[in-house]
């Protein structure tokens, strides 16, 4: 292993130093983290999954299963898996070994490798039983995985951009860019795609004249003529989805700010080009995973495209045309180079290799490799006579098994693959809609053909639109047609362990294992070996897998198929997939119009069904119960100031509003008056109560819905939905005006005395403005609402006027109530105060099993004699059965003891239902709880136990309401 | 009689290429029961759906009306990279915007409506989202550095 004193696209004027292990190392601008450790002579870069076996690089790209290492970069970053072949080297960089103790030179965990004939596949779900997995769970889970996560968080941003365009090309190799060439000469909006950061995809290791010119040329050219079209280097089509979408992940060179270096894009595309060529496959043998035996395609790449020659003395083996080209290069590198192909006559490339220095032997294999720490010897045999291998000293060992289309793409969009036995191959078969192949994915190895697929692909993208070509294709001499391949799917030697997933550590005795297990199926192969389950999603390993699962039982590879294809092709962080939703930006969040009084009054702001909203106003010296008590205790004692704007508010207007809403509200809507606001439960078809409300008729055609805070988006969609799909000829429409409105409460004995101080044109009166009553009017000069409704309990006045001029209102209304020592009160203790009354809050006390007749309310299924939604689920023998919870108050027999919420409540020690709220009650001077009861309605007085977590206390059933139950107060 | 005056959040945002502005255009109205062709906007009505606008200017003088001027806060985004953030934002293609277009849809994960306006695109998001949306709009800008 060295760099070559020429070569390659590095900039060797631009040296980058960077650690590995702690050692100080050095490498240029332009090469890969792995690059620069084969530079280095770096051998072992990692250690295996399962048997901690010492581990090189195999390979130089996506496809790479060993290279895996933990980084740190200067600014702060950390990849705790980083893939060291697609990461580009940064000066500053320290990369280190991932899966070994103390290093990965020396790793103790190593020993287990001693063990592997005690540990096949399979073999924890058949060890780890008894007496029972959980003994050995947490033990597993600490060895189990590679890199380590750092605890700190991550504090990057990271960047998502939508798009749509007429075709996206995948792949920047001659076939995607003679397709994009075509596709943009015609006025197409193209993307054009490619995981490098340089266009040319093969062209970039492999020399060839096009059009007349150096490939390299062509390319050029080709770029500067893409008009108008999308260029993304360095950006790995990720995820194809349905109709054309797609994932893509964007390397950014540079990112500011702190915004993270990886940008997803979420593609549309009425056309897509799949030129994304093909991944070479290793040979499977004896030894096959010992650092030092590469993928050849990989050891071609690092000599063309870094300088870097990977051996000195190299063996190269294949059963297939490409890896010759990795010959003749390393020997004009000046290796020394021999080449064994399994193929009895190799044909015309031999001969060329020959003129190179390589020596080609014919119809011979590798056997077996050795060497500690790394390659020293390779035994090639003759196919015939396995048993009289030649040892042969080589310090890098190259192989090629053919090449294995990457239809990866293809696949996860649905597509179906078949087998094409003469290129021993899997080929996309059919193309989805909209979907076009170019280049080695189809299976050719000729880059006339890409080349002319490429241009036919984006000329058919183009007619489908309207559009013709009307350019010339490019044009490449031929070439000589390669001579075929000779399947070599593993060497047929007892007892020598021959790796087929790298990454995975699943060898071909374990794919034999599970065949006599009867694991026949790929998927089942799959899942018990975890073949192709790695980071790497069997890019290597996949197609060895099936064919040595196909001769163990004794069928074709076509009759064995292969698995679906699920995106993401490569790992992609899930900070690039969340992208800006993190931090305060994970979720929306409302803000009530007076969200910076709350703030200046001390509020305890917390999110309440996407509201923030005050929880209470905490004051120096006060912990949050004491806050609570105090405000809930005021609101009785003299007066309280609520800000309920959250509160929903849908305007329903029309001919046909009252008699949609009495098909839709469990409760009689029709005959309200207008003026008049009622309490309403609207239910689900299951009879299920979805929400509570007050419901306002604000004219004989016009009602106004107050729904729950988070439920105002729910029970809109609601009402739309039933009127679209049910009640099309119902004349009405719906408008949410919620956010319009400002809504404040003042709640108390003394609310009235405040109101009075109110410049308004509303009668406040009791007779003009009862309990359950609104007037509409000016208050100060501005339009508004003022209405009688109460969730305290007190005699309350909500007023309601537009939102911009809510926070004047606020202060205004703390103003006038300071004689009368106004106390503003939040969430919580709102929640005290109707828990003293025994008023339900729809999802505390109750849940997605309880139906009125649970709540008490039963009146309008005896009495509403038209249909409404859920009736009929009233009726059902479980909705009338007498045992059903009831909704009831619970007083503990220590008054200073609140039980918790989901406390059970038991008799002989069966649960007869469980506690919905509790809470100190100011008023009371003592704990109170709500519950939902066996039968509960039927049992007051009785006396229950209360059980949570292994601590009892005792209670006694009461009716809900704890505090004034004639509703005196209300109009105290 | 007490002043109550208005509370109206005023901000600007500026990137390279962009200025994220609050504006009150004027008073905002939901009506329904008025046609007009679907992801227009005709004399300051904006399509919300079959039958339904948000009209800005004067209220319609048919049709149920509702005032909702103090339900939106209105931002106008200006300068050739607001197609790059509604890009971040939004899979709705920028073309879609065309002079005299409109579209309620999903935006930095929330429902709102961006509007072509003057060359650029002007959202109109419910009040109580506002602040959290200028949130995100101030993280996004950065991007454009």
């Amino acid at each position: 292993m060295k760099r070559l004193p020429g070569g390659g696209r590095i900039d060797r004027t631009r040296t980058l130093d960077f650690t590995w292990d702690g050692r100080k190392l050095s490498g240029f601008q332009g090469d890969t983290l792995a690059s620069a450790l084969l530079a280095n002579r770096i051998r072992i870069v990692g250690r295996s999954f399962k048997y901690h076996r010492p581990r090189g690089l195999y390979g130089a790209w996506t496809e790479e299963p060993n290279g895996i290492v933990d980084l740190a970069w200067p600014d702060g970053r950390h990849d705790p898996n980083a893939r060291s072949t697609l990461v580009p080297l940064e000066a500053g960089m320290a990369a280190s070994g991932v899966n070994a103790w103390p290093n990965i030179r020396h790793d103790a965990l190593g020993l287990i490798d001693l063990f592997h004939r005690f540990l096949p596949a399979g073999f924890y779900y058949k060890t780890f039983k008894s007496p029972s997995w959980e003994t050995f769970e947490s033990r597993i889970r600490q060895m189990a995985g590679l890199g380590t996560l750092r605890p700190d968080a991550d504090l990057l941003h990271y960047d998502t951009r939508h798009a749509e365009t007429d075709l996206l090309v995948v792949g920047a190799g001659p076939a995607g860019l003679a397709a994009a060439r075509a596709a943009t000469s015609a006025g197409l909006r193209v993307m054009l795609a490619d995981d490098r950061a340089a266009w040319g995809g093969s062209l970039l290791w492999q020399p060839h004249d096009i059009d007349s010119a150096p490939a390299t040329d062509w390319v050029a050219q080709t770029l500067a003529g893409l008009d108008g079209a999308t260029l993304l280097p360095r950006t790995t089509v990720f995820g194809a989805y349905d109709h054309n979408a797609f994932g893509l992940l964007e390397q950014r060179r540079t990112a500011a700010n702190s915004w993270a270096a990886e940008r997803v894009w979420m593609v549309r595309a009425k056309h897509v080009v799949l030129a994304t060529g093909a991944i070479e496959r290793p040979l499977v043998f004896p030894g096959n995973d010992r650092p030092g035996v590469m993928s050849a395609a990989a050891v071609l790449q690092y000599l063309r495209e870094y300088g870097v020659c990977a051996g000195h003395e190299v063996v190269v083996a294949t059963n297939n045309d490409t890896a010759y080209a990795t010959a003749v290069a390393l020997a004009e590198a000046g290796a020394i180079v021999s080449l064994a192909d399994a193929r009895p006559d190799p044909g015309p490339v031999a001969l060329t290799a020959q003129s190179h220095g390589v020596r080609v032997r014919p119809a011979t294999i590798p056997v077996a490799t050795g060497g500690h720490h790394g390659l020293r010897w390779v035994d090639l045999a003759p196919r015939s006579a396995l048993g009289t291998p030649e040892r042969v000293r080589a310090d890098l060992l190259a192989i090629s098994g053919g090449l294995s289309p990457a239809v990866h793409l293809h696949s996860q969009a649905g597509g179906k693959l078949r087998w094409d036995e003469p290129l021993a191959a899997f080929l996309p078969d059919a193309a989805r809609p909209g979907q076009f192949f170019a280049g080695a994915i189809t299976g050719t190895p000729s880059l006339a053909a890409a080349l002319a697929q490429g241009h036919a692909a984006g000329a058919a993208a183009a007619h489908a639109l309207g559009r013709t070509v009307t350019l010339a294709a490019p044009r490449t001499p031929d070439a000589v047609a390669p001579t075929p391949i000779t399947p070599l799917w593993f060497v047929d030697v007892p007892d020598r362990r021959q790796w087929i997933d790298l990454q995975n550590d699943v060898t071909l005795k374990d794919v034999a294992l599970a065949a006599q297990e009867n694991y026949a199926s790929v998927e089942h192969l799959k899942r018990y070996t975890t073949l192709g389950m790695a980071n790497d999603q069997g890019k290597t390993s996949n197609v060895n897998g099936l064919a040595a699962l196909a001769a163990f039982t004794g069928r074709a590879i076509a009759d064995v198929g292969t698995t679906t294809f699920r995106p993401p092709f490569i790992p992609v962080s899930l900070g690039a997939l969340a992208g800006l939703r993190h931090g305060k930006l994970f979720s929306p969040v409302r803000h009530l119009p007076s969200h910076a009084d709350h703030l200046a009054n001390g509020a305890v702001m917390r999110e309440y069904g996407g509201w923030l909203r005050p929880a209470c106003y905490q004051r120096i010296g006060e912990t949050v119960a004491d806050a609570i008590t105090r405000e809930a205790a005021a609101a009785r004692a003299s007066a309280g100031l609520f800000d309920g704007s959250s509160l929903g508010k849908i305007e329903v207007a029309g001919p046909d509003a009252a008699a949609f809403l009495n098909l839709m509200y469990y409760n009689e809507v029709a005959n309200l008056k207008p003026g008049r606001i009622r309490y309403c439960l609207l239910l689900r078809e299951t009879g299920v109560v979805y929400d509570d409300g007050v419901v306002a008729r604000l004219a004989p055609d016009r009602y106004l819905l107050s729904p729950s805070s988070s439920h105002t988006a729910g029970v809109l969609a609601m009402l739309r939905a039933w009127h679209q799909t049910d009640f099309p000829h119902l004349k009405l429409a719906f408008h949410d005006t919620t956010a319009a409105w400002a809504t404040y409460a003042v709640s108390g004995p003394r609310s009235r005395d405040i109101l009075a101080k109110l410049t308004t044109d509303i009668d406040l009166s009791d007779d003009a403005l009862p309990h359950m009553a609104f007037s509409e009017g000016r208050i100060e000069g501005l339009p508004g609402r003022i209405a009688r409704v109460s969730f305290t309990g007190e005699r309350s006045y909500e007023l309601t006027i537009p939102a911009a001029h809510g926070p004047a209102l606020w202060r205004h209304l703390l103003a006038l109530g300071a004689a009368d020592d106004v106390t503003l009160y939040g969430i919580e203790s709102l929640s005290v105060l109707r828990a003293e009354k025994g008023f339900i809050l729809i999802g505390t006390d109750t849940d997605g099993m309880t139906l009125p007749v649970d709540l008490g309310v039963t009146a309008p299924l005896r009495n509403k004699h038209l249909d409404f939604v859920g009736k009929r689920s009233l009726l059902t023998p479980d909705a009338l059965r007498p045992d059903r919870r009831h909704f009831v108050g619970l007083l503990p027999e220590d008054p200073s003891f609140v039980p918790a919420v989901g406390s059970h409540a038991r008799v002989d020690g069966r649960s007869h239902g469980w506690i919905t709220s509790s809470c100190h009650s100011p008023a009371l001077g003592r704990s109170i709880a709500l519950g939902m009861i066996e039968a509960g309605r039927a049992r007051l007085g009785e006396t229950v136990e209360i059980f949570h977590l292994g601590h009892i206390s005792r209670a006694t059933l009461t009716a809900p309401c704890h505090l004034d139950p004639q509703g005196a107060r209300l109009h105290g | 009689m007490a002043d109550l005056a208005r509370t109206d959040l005023t901000t600007t945002i500026t990137a390279p290429g962009l200025t994220i502005a609050t504006t009150t255009p004027g008073r905002l109205f939901l009506a329904s029961g008025i046609t007009i062709a679907p992801n227009t906007i005709d004399a300051g009505r904006h399509w919300l759906a079959p039958d339904r606008v948000l009209a800005l200017g004067e209220p319609p003088p048919a049709g149920f009306v509702s005032d909702v001027t103090d339900g939106f806060v209105v931002l106008d985004l200006t300068g050739p990279a607001w197609p790059t953030l509604l890009s971040m934002a939004s899979t709705l293609s920028p073309t879609a915007l065309a002079e005299g277009h409109c579209a309620q849809t999903v935006f930095a994960g929330l429902t709102l409506l961006l509007a072509a306006h003057q060359g650029g695109m002007r959202i109109f998001v419910e009040r109580p989202l506002a602040a959290w949306l200028l949130d995100w709009l101030t993280q996004a800008a950065t991007s454009l550095a």
